[in-house]
């Protein structure tokens, strides 16, 4: 150990410097920010349309976004750890999460802004707090499913090894829980992250009431661009935010990606080992080795404390605790449904069946785009059956999945200004792609030997596609429009009510109800509406979806 | 005799790797199969036995050469063979019949259908399971389902690859059995069965030929007439007087008595993939059993396949601790002092010996010459993918990192992936 710190404190590389400058720019890059953070607050921050100012706006939406990950990333660490070793937890957090998956964000936006506007009431830190919150809520729900999958599934040899060796819950929650949970906490963040850009934008440029909220960052940047009219601020807006996510793509999930493979539970060395230039980058600073290896020095002295082994992993439940348990939850759900009905209490019939109607009609749209969609479904398979082709474009419709939509929205009215039906439009733009992966992804995965036997049987080209890649992609078919479907409701809160150039756009429907709502300060109807649609969608989850998962993972995934 | 039915005329196969380099699967395969003959194709792991059988059946094209069925050129899918899987392929969305259905290519009524469908259920065994489902199958019956699918479709040719490695030897035993009483009392337009296996008695209890292959590269070594009668008892002296005859065909090539003609440059040659522990496992068998095993027993006792125990054997040759004539394994005075001593000399006889093998001396070479003492675990990958294309560079190199390691002479950081040498100083 001695002998391997004196042999390199002295050598220097170029990748020492590289390292040392992205170090210093970090620093640099968090002093500006707490700065900004504690200045006074600015409602409306002004946009210049300079491309130089773009390049510090990039930085800052940026940073929102890597900010709102760092939260994601706590919340599902300790929420689905809770909810994976408590009994108890579980019963409350698992379906409360399912529901929070499936609620459409964006209608809380109004709620949550206001909320933090009023707690700080003099800096900037409120109005950044609200964007980042929101992005938070697109990106952590997922991410915390794949951690508490991940936990219930840890084989049982690993946790006795651990026992055995008298590991305390926190060395086994960071040597074993998480290492095992690496792989899928490092994709579904990276699809997470993806997902949140398209809330960063909309929280970036927000109009409550009278009211218009503007933060700096690229959202806004094309917003304001958009209202000026400024051709060219839009387009630079458009590439500024694709190399913005090429550039984390390759700096930050690339090298992640590479270093968790160690954590992959596969006996066998694959051939197709992720590479990351970045990684090597890392990896070879003599710098970094240093702060590494004497971080490893302290912790190499074990502490050997034999620990009687105690029964069960999980506590044997008793009758009682479940009485108090359920009484409990009980108590606060019906004083929440009290509330509630007060809340609403003026609120006429009439009204009511409005926000139902609307409801309704964004529903069809939802299911316009999802059906639409489905030309995802043949191009997926030819190229997911192609491993070449699929190892060259999954990259790139991971990219165009991840660009957020919105951005773009307003050229399409301008094209298309009839919103009642180019809206549908709007809201395949952002989510047909997650259908598009997800069928790729199952097509790839079809083992070979089918295909070997498929030929030998001598299908034609229809038995083919019926009898082979379409079962085999139904699973992941259906994972994907879940997601788009979630995606387009999403989206219909920005898709039925345009402002573009001075002029307003609408389309009937719970989304433009929602901004009509918001615009005219009426709270209750707006928490209707919210409630309506986001009941919609968990029943629809809970009634057809899920089951439809269930029942297709069944029976077309292979083992 | 008459016109073989499958003729491969100078067949090749080449695989393109990643940086360029071709790896040679098959080279000039000149193969003939005559009707009703069931023909093993039998090797060790690697040697191309798959490959062969996917050129057999088209399933894959040769980069060189043709094939020939029935005396007319083969371009893609053969029609008239079917084939039968080592882990299944069934279709886990279909029932029992539905995936035996698919095996029916003629085009007949319904009734007609479920009829051939019942007749090859009948005569495979599956009663009962026609609605089931394959996960809800055992291995053996998947497996049934496997052969019904193929026979269903009134094959020429019937080609199974590896068709009972994934089973348990008793369901493999009554399997292999049932598809000889099964050939033997004939079906109709059914005239081969070629069967791919890396085990040497089920080659001989099954075939009539058995075609051997060798690795690096694949190409046949010999092709064995097997005429023992039907029926075949695996006891019989005749049996094993031939098992024997194939394994010394086999082991001839892998371990040659003939001494290699020292050239100018030693010739460089990779070492076996085998670890210290398995080796000094393999030294302690042979001091229970007087210092001489033959390979078939020594297998056997250390509880490792063929393949491995030829490994670990040769391994063991490189460092001089045994000598392998014909196919037994013997100590060799070395090998008993080794074994004799004490943990700290173990390791000193273990670093004089290893440093007589050429391919460390040349590793050692590199580190010395190298900037700081170090090479990376990349760059001495690359080199041994260079000299040994047909080997894998990274069990390559964890077997040289491990003997090296033990030896005391190497040191190795696993995290910045750095070879160096042992530095004097503790």
């Amino acid at each position: 150990m001695v002998r391997a710190i004196e042999k390199k404190i002295l050598h220097f590389s170029i990748y020492d410097a590289v390292v040392v400058a992205i170090l210093a720019v970090l620093t640099w890059g968090v002093i500006e920010l707490a700065t900004r953070w504690t200045g006074t607050i600015v409602e409306q921050a002004t946009i210049s349309m300079s491309p130089v100012a773009l390049i510090g706006y990039t930085l800052l939406s940026m940073s929102r976004g890597f900010i709102a990950y760092g939260f994601s990333l706590i919340f599902t660490l300790t929420y689905g750890y809770a909810a994976a070793r408590n009994r108890y937890a579980e019963r409350l957090l698992i379906p409360l999460l399912d529901i929070l998956q499936s609620v459409p964000v964006l209608g809380f936006l109004p709620g949550v802004l206001l909320a933090m506007i009023a707690i700080f009431p003099h800096s900037n830190t409120g109005l950044e707090l609200a964007s980042i919150i929101m992005i938070f809520t697109g990106q952590v729900w997922n991410m915390t499913f794949s951690f508490y999958q991940s936990l219930k599934s840890i084989p049982r040899d690993l946790i006795e090894a651990s026992k055995i060796y008298g590991f305390s819950k926190w060395k086994i929650f960071w040597n074993v829980e998480v290492p095992y949970s690496m792989p899928g906490l490092v994709w579904n963040s990276m699809m997470s992250m993806a997902g949140g850009w398209f809330f960063l934008v909309v929280s970036e440029y927000f109009s409550l009431g009278d009211k218009t909220f503007i933060l700096p960052g690229v959202g806004s940047y094309m917003g304001v661009a958009m209202d000026k009219g400024y051709v060219p601020g839009e387009i630079y807006a458009i590439i500024a935010m694709m190399l913005m996510i090429l550039a984390i793509d390759f700096f930050f999930w690339r090298p992640i990606v590479a270093w968790a493979d160690k954590f992959k539970m596969d006996e066998v060395a694959s051939e197709d080992e992720p590479k990351s230039f970045i990684l090597k980058v890392l990896k070879s600073s003599h710098v970094l080795m240093f702060f590494r290896e004497l971080a490893t020095l302290k912790r190499f002295t074990p502490k050997l404390r034999p620990k009687v082994i105690s029964g069960d992993y999980q506590k044997d439940e008793s009758k009682w605790g479940n009485i108090l348990f359920y009484s409990i939850v009980g108590l606060i759900f019906f004083l929440g449904i009290w509330k509630l009905i007060s809340f609403f209490s003026n609120i006429k019939g009439s009204e009511f069946l409005t926000i139902l109607l609307a409801d309704g009609v964004t529903g069809l749209r939802v299911y316009t785009a999802v059906a639409i969609s489905l030309w995802a479904l043949p191009v997926g398979i030819i190229i997911g059956k192609n491993m070449k082709l699929s190892k060259r474009l999954q990259p790139v419709v991971q990219m165009i999945a991840s660009f957020p939509a919105p951005m773009i929205y307003p050229w399409f009215v301008l094209l298309f200004p009839n919103l009642q039906w180019s809206s549908v439009i709007l809201m395949l733009l952002g989510t047909q792609w997650y259908i598009l992966f997800n069928v790729i992804a199952g097509a790839s995965a079809i083992p070979n030997q089918l295909k070997e036997a498929s030929k030998m049987l001598k299908f034609t080209k229809k038995e083919l596609w019926l009898n082979l890649y379409i079962p085999s992609v139904l699973p992941y078919l259906i994972t994907g429009m879940i997601t788009a479907a979630g995606g387009a409701w999403n989206a219909s809160i920005v898709a039925e009510y345009m402002v573009v150039g001075g002029h307003t756009y609408t389309a009937t429907g719970i989304g433009y109800l929602i901004n009509v709502f918001t615009n005219n300060n009426q709270m209750n109807l707006l928490a209707l509406s919210v409630i309506v649609m986001s009941m919609g969608v968990v029943t629809i989850n809970k009634l057809m979806w899920r089951p439809l998962q269930r029942w297709s993972t069944e029976k077309f995934k292979f083992d | 005799m008459g016109v073989p039915i499958i003729e491969l005329k100078d067949v090749s196969v080449k695989f393109r790797m990643s940086g360029g380099a071709y790896f040679v699967g098959l080279e000039s395969i000149n193969l003939k199969i005559d009707p009703g003959k069931i023909v093993a194709i039998l090797g060790p792991s690697g040697a191309g036995k798959s490959t062969l059988l996917r050129i057999i059946t088209g399933l894959l094209k040769p980069t060189s050469g043709s094939v020939y069925y029935k005396g007319k050129l083969q371009l893609g899918v053969n029609e008239h063979m079917a084939m039968v899987f080592q882990n299944f392929a069934l279709f886990p969305w279909k029932t029992v019949s539905e995936n035996i259905a698919l095996g029916i290519k003629e085009d007949i009524d319904p009734e007609e259908k479920k009829k051939l469908i019942a007749n090859i259920i009948d005569m495979i065994g599956l009663e009962g399971f026609e609605d089931v489902y394959p996960r809800e199958l055992s291995g053996g019956m998947k497996q049934r389902v496997g052969f019904a699918r193929a026979l269903v479709s009134k094959p020429e040719v019937l080609c199974m690859d590896e068709p009972f490695s994934a089973l348990d030897a008793l369901t493999a035993e009554n399997l292999r059995e049932e598809i000889l009483d099964i050939w033997s009392k004939g079906i109709s337009g059914l005239t081969n069965v070629i069967i791919v296996t890396h085990n040497i008695n089920e080659a001989v209890y099954m075939a009539d030929d058995i075609v051997i292959l060798t690795s690096n590269p694949g190409s046949i070594k010999a092709i064995y007439h097997n005429s023992l009668p039907f029926p075949r008892d695996q006891k019989s002296s005749a049996f094993l007087k031939t098992v024997d005859t194939i394994y010394n065909v086999l082991t001839a090539n892998i371990m040659p008595d003939i001494p290699e003609i020292p050239s100018e440059k030693e010739k460089l040659s990779p070492i076996p993939h085998a670890g210290v522990s398995e080796i000094i496992g393999l030294l302690e068998v042979l001091d229970d059993n007087k210092g001489q095993l033959d390979l078939f027993d020594l297998s056997d006792e250390i509880k490792r396949d063929f393949g491995t125990t030829i490994s670990i054997a040769l391994a063991a040759e490189m460092l001089g601790f045994v000598e392998t004539p014909s196919h037994d394994v013997i100590f060799t005075k070395l090998g008993k002092r080794f074994l004799d001593a004490d943990v700290n000399e173990r390791k000193l006889i273990f670093k004089e010996q290893i440093l007589k093998i050429p391919l460390i001396k040349i590793i050692f070479d590199m580190i010395v010459k190298s900037e700081n003492g170090v090479i990376t675990r990349e760059e001495l990958e690359e080199f041994l993918s260079e000299k040994f294309p047909n080997e894998n560079p990274e069990e390559l190199f964890d077997t040289i990192i491990n003997f090296a390691m033990y030896a005391e002479v190497l040191d190795y950081d696993s995290r910045d992936e750095e070879i160096s040498l042992i530095s004097q100083k503790v």
